[in-house]
């Protein structure tokens, strides 16, 4: 057991000797153990090939759409195992962002936002819908921009409002965790810094979990931070910690550049 | 032979990660050994100064000490000048960023040591008494010794990251604040004055004590000023009321 | 100096020999269709009227009557535009959605080595003659089930034939998709065979109506199989189990009567004015999608 990983009390997430490989003992990710503090942002970071990829998509299953994953150890949710409900119920409580924005190319605005309900087949009365997408187009600060555009598609927005809509889809569901992967790498710096903003805003009702390959990134608007090291989880403590004194070797190595 | 070939070889591919990074950190630490080499340097002369034992000290010696210190004042404004522009720049973090923030520290430090000293250079003249510092300057110089010895580990204890150093000066102090309240004491006691002439002396020394404290607290309100300037202004104005006084 | 100078002329001169070589022979590539395209338009306009889209095909005393007195042959060609309508139609309700969905199979199961199979047999269909596949349908239809010719016959041979063409341009429409559109779904807890249904068709949707217009466009003119398995009829026939008539295979008898030349002509001209159409709607489809997905 790793002495350099922080205790939680009543984590929102616990994972407990997860362990994922692809095929026969490829390991992505080794016998990892953490907790995850509710409503903060907590920031997973380490060299390309770490494994911090594959950790995120485990939370919400979504590594097993790939081909010949084993999954080994537990991981759960406000202390229910993410194994014991379907992955329909699971990913309304998990939401996810990817690094390119993705809003569906045929749906409008409006439809994007409330996607989540209406390719579920959820049905809903107009007016809870409006209510679900003005709400949650609010929340990522979109609203005033779009309200008047919300039929149309959503191909002009900019990379940035694009990725707003995103989120704003994934927050439609409410959910407990929001699973970032490198949101903001494929945006220019000025949306970054819009969407980061927006980060630290939403951390007050929902928790997030943040993989990036950019540290500064992870300094800026993490207030936990975990690095990874080929599969393992190598050191897991507070940002400011982990940034000015960290524990592992492998750490400091990592953060002063020596790898990566 | 070998390891040194290898060793070049393994550097230069964990420098190449960081090219701009480490050359300005290396940049900072290169400037930081010539500065407290300097300042060694201003603390030997100071030895022989008191190791004399003599009132008089030369032009020359005086010339050397003042350029010294000169040259103390620029380099504690360029360092400061170029850490600051490291981290703002190379964005460091963990041990790079702890080095460079205790770098920026002991140079403040090794600035005040040197005006410290320039000090004491210009109190030896003003000392009327030949015989008396005569017959203290030993046990002065002993003082200074243990002092300087102090400066010397603490700086290599940072440059080579030598923990046993840093802990030996640390505990060192005591023998040296012990000093400090016994060297004067003792010397009023020793000489033959009547009793009322030593507690006049002792009250004397007490209250020059609370003048200087007065006048250093004021010192650091000049440097908190100097460092508000900097922070509206980013122009670094410290040391330029020494040149004017210098100049008067 | 004086070498440079020289260089630069003679590559200039290349440069406008090569264009004027490269003009030329995109002419004379497309002159075939634009002769061919005028041609039917001087000798067949006369015959498009009302009746041409209304009126079934003339009898051969009627035509013979009509040409002796140099007025226009009477009738149409409406029991063969039907035919083909009906015959098309049917193809297509059998074919798309099975081709579809063997295109979307193919786009799931790449690399493994029962859809490099499933592919190359794909391919090899796509070259079998159609008067063969005439001749299963005829052995599978016209003596098996509908015990005669008919027009179920014609709309399986053409089923067959569109099979290759929508699986293929399925696939590939599937494949230009980015996967992030399907991980979206995904991580909204939405069921693999939705994502297929509502994210992934629509999304692709014009990808997949250009496959299947460019398919349908490529069996509209088919006439060999359709001669063994519908054989033709005189009159609108809208029944799959009877025999039909059909464009094409109307053009052909048309050609057979002597009488009749005009009105190939202007049935050679609808039907290459159809394909035209199908055609230039399909691409049409194509470039204005081509930068959403």
């Amino acid at each position: 057991m790793n002495d350099n990983i922080l205790q939680i009390q009543n984590p929102v997430l616990s994972v407990n000797r997860l362990s994922i490989a692809y095929g026969k003992d490829k390991y992505a990710v080794k016998d990892v153990t953490a907790d995850v503090k509710r409503n903060t942002i907590t920031a997973i970071m380490g060299p390309s090939g770490c494994g911090k990829s594959t950790l995120l998509r485990a939370v919400n299953r979504m590594h097993e759409l790939y081909p010949n994953i084993k999954t080994e150890g537990e991981i759960s949710l406000n202390g229910e195992s993410i194994y014991g409900i379907s992955t329909s119920k699971l990913r309304r409580k998990i939401g996810m962002v990817f690094q390119r924005p993705n809003p569906f190319p045929t749906l409008s605005i409006y439809e994007n936002v409330i996607a989540g309900y209406e390719l579920n087949g959820n049905k809903l009365k107009r007016s809870q819908k409006d209510e679900i997408v003005e709400s949650s187009l609010n929340d990522v600060g979109l609203f005033g921009e779009v309200k008047d555009v919300l039929n149309k598609k959503g191909n002009f927005l900019s990379g940035g409002q694009q990725q707003r809509l995103c989120i704003a889809r994934a927050l439609a569901f409410k959910p407990e965790v929001i699973l970032m992967d490198e949101p903001t790498s494929a945006l220019d710096p000025l949306s970054t810094a819009k969407i980061e903003d927006l980060l630290v805003e939403l951390k007050v009702n929902y928790s997030i979990i943040l993989v990036t390959h950019n540290m500064s990134q992870a300094a800026r608007i993490s207030d936990y931070a975990m690095f990874m090291y080929l599969g393992e989880l190598v050191e897991y403590d507070k940002t400011k910690k982990m940034f000015t004194n960290p524990r592992d070797s492998r750490t400091e190595g990592y953060l002063t550049g020596k790898f990566g | 032979m070998v390891e040194a070939i290898l060793k070049y070889f393994i550097t230069d591919k964990i420098i190449t990660m960081n090219i701009k990074k480490e050359s300005a950190i290396h940049d900072v630490i290169s400037h930081f050994e010539d500065y407290a080499n300097l300042i060694l340097n201003q603390l030997s002369i100071l030895e022989k100064v008191i190791g004399s034992g003599s009132l008089v000290i030369s032009e020359e010696i005086m010339k050397e000490m003042n350029l010294n210190e000169d040259k103390s004042d620029k380099f504690e404004i360029k360092l400061s000048e170029k850490i600051v522009n490291t981290i703002v720049l190379q964005k460091p973090v963990a041990s790079d960023l702890r080095k460079l923030m205790a770098c920026y520290q002991i140079v403040i430090n090794l600035e005040r040591i040197g005006d410290l000293v320039i000090n004491i250079v210009r109190f030896i003249p003003k000392i009327r008494e030949a015989e008396t510092y005569n017959r203290m300057s030993e046990v002065i110089y002993n003082m200074l010794l243990v002092s300087v010895n102090m400066v010397q580990k603490s700086i290599l204890s940072f440059i080579n990251g030598d923990k046993e150093f840093a802990i030996w000066t640390i505990q060192n102090d005591v023998v040296v604040d012990e000093m400090n309240h016994k060297l004067i004491k003792k010397a009023i006691a020793k000489s033959k004055l009547p009793d009322e002439t030593q507690q006049l002396l002792f009250s004397f020394i007490h209250i020059n004590s609370i003048i200087s404290n007065i006048e250093r607290i004021a010192d650091h309100a000049t440097n908190v000023a100097e460092a508000s300037i900097y922070a509206m202004d980013g122009t670094d104005i410290r040391h330029q009321h020494h040149i004017n006084d210098e100049n008067q | 100096m004086i070498d440079a100078n020289d260089n630069s002329k003679w590559r200039e001169f290349k440069n406008k020999l090569f264009f004027r070589v490269v003009i030329l022979l995109s002419g004379i590539t497309i002159s075939p269709i634009v002769l061919i395209v005028f041609h039917l338009l001087v000798k067949g306009y006369k015959q498009i009227n009302f009746d041409f889209f209304t009126k079934v095909a003339p009898d051969t005393l009627q035509a013979m009557t009509a040409v002796r007195n140099g007025e226009l042959i009477p009738g149409g060609i409406a029991n063969g535009i039907s035919g083909t309508l009906l015959m098309v139609l049917t193809a297509s309700v059998m074919a798309i959605p099975v081709s579809v969905a063997i295109g979307i199979f193919l786009y799931e199961n790449q690399g493994k080595r029962y859809t490099n199979l499933i592919r190359n047999l794909t391919d090899i269909l796509q070259g079998v003659p159609s008067i063969v596949l005439g001749l299963i349908a005829y052995i599978w239809i016209v003596k098996g089930v509908t015990h005669g010719f008919s027009a179920l016959a014609g709309s399986i041979a053409l089923a067959i034939m569109m099979l290759p063409l929508i699986i293929r341009s399925t696939e590939e429409t599937m494949k230009m998709i980015p996967v992030s559109i399907k991980e979206a779904g995904a991580a909204l807890g939405v069921p693999y065979h939705k994502i297929i249904l509502k994210v992934m068709i629509p999304t692709g949707a014009s990808g997949l109506t250009t496959g299947i217009l460019l398919s349908i466009s490529r069996v509209i003119g088919e006439t060999a199989p359709l001669m063994l398995t519908t054989l033709g009829s005189t009159a609108i026939n809208l029944d799959i189990t009877k025999p039909t008539s059909a464009v094409p295979l109307q053009i052909w008898e048309f050609y057979n009567n002597p009488n009749m030349i005009d009105l190939v002509w202007s049935s050679s001209l609808f039907l290459m004015g159809l394909v035209l159409t199908l055609n230039i709607i399909a691409k049409r489809i194509s470039m204005k999608y081509s930068g959403n997905s």
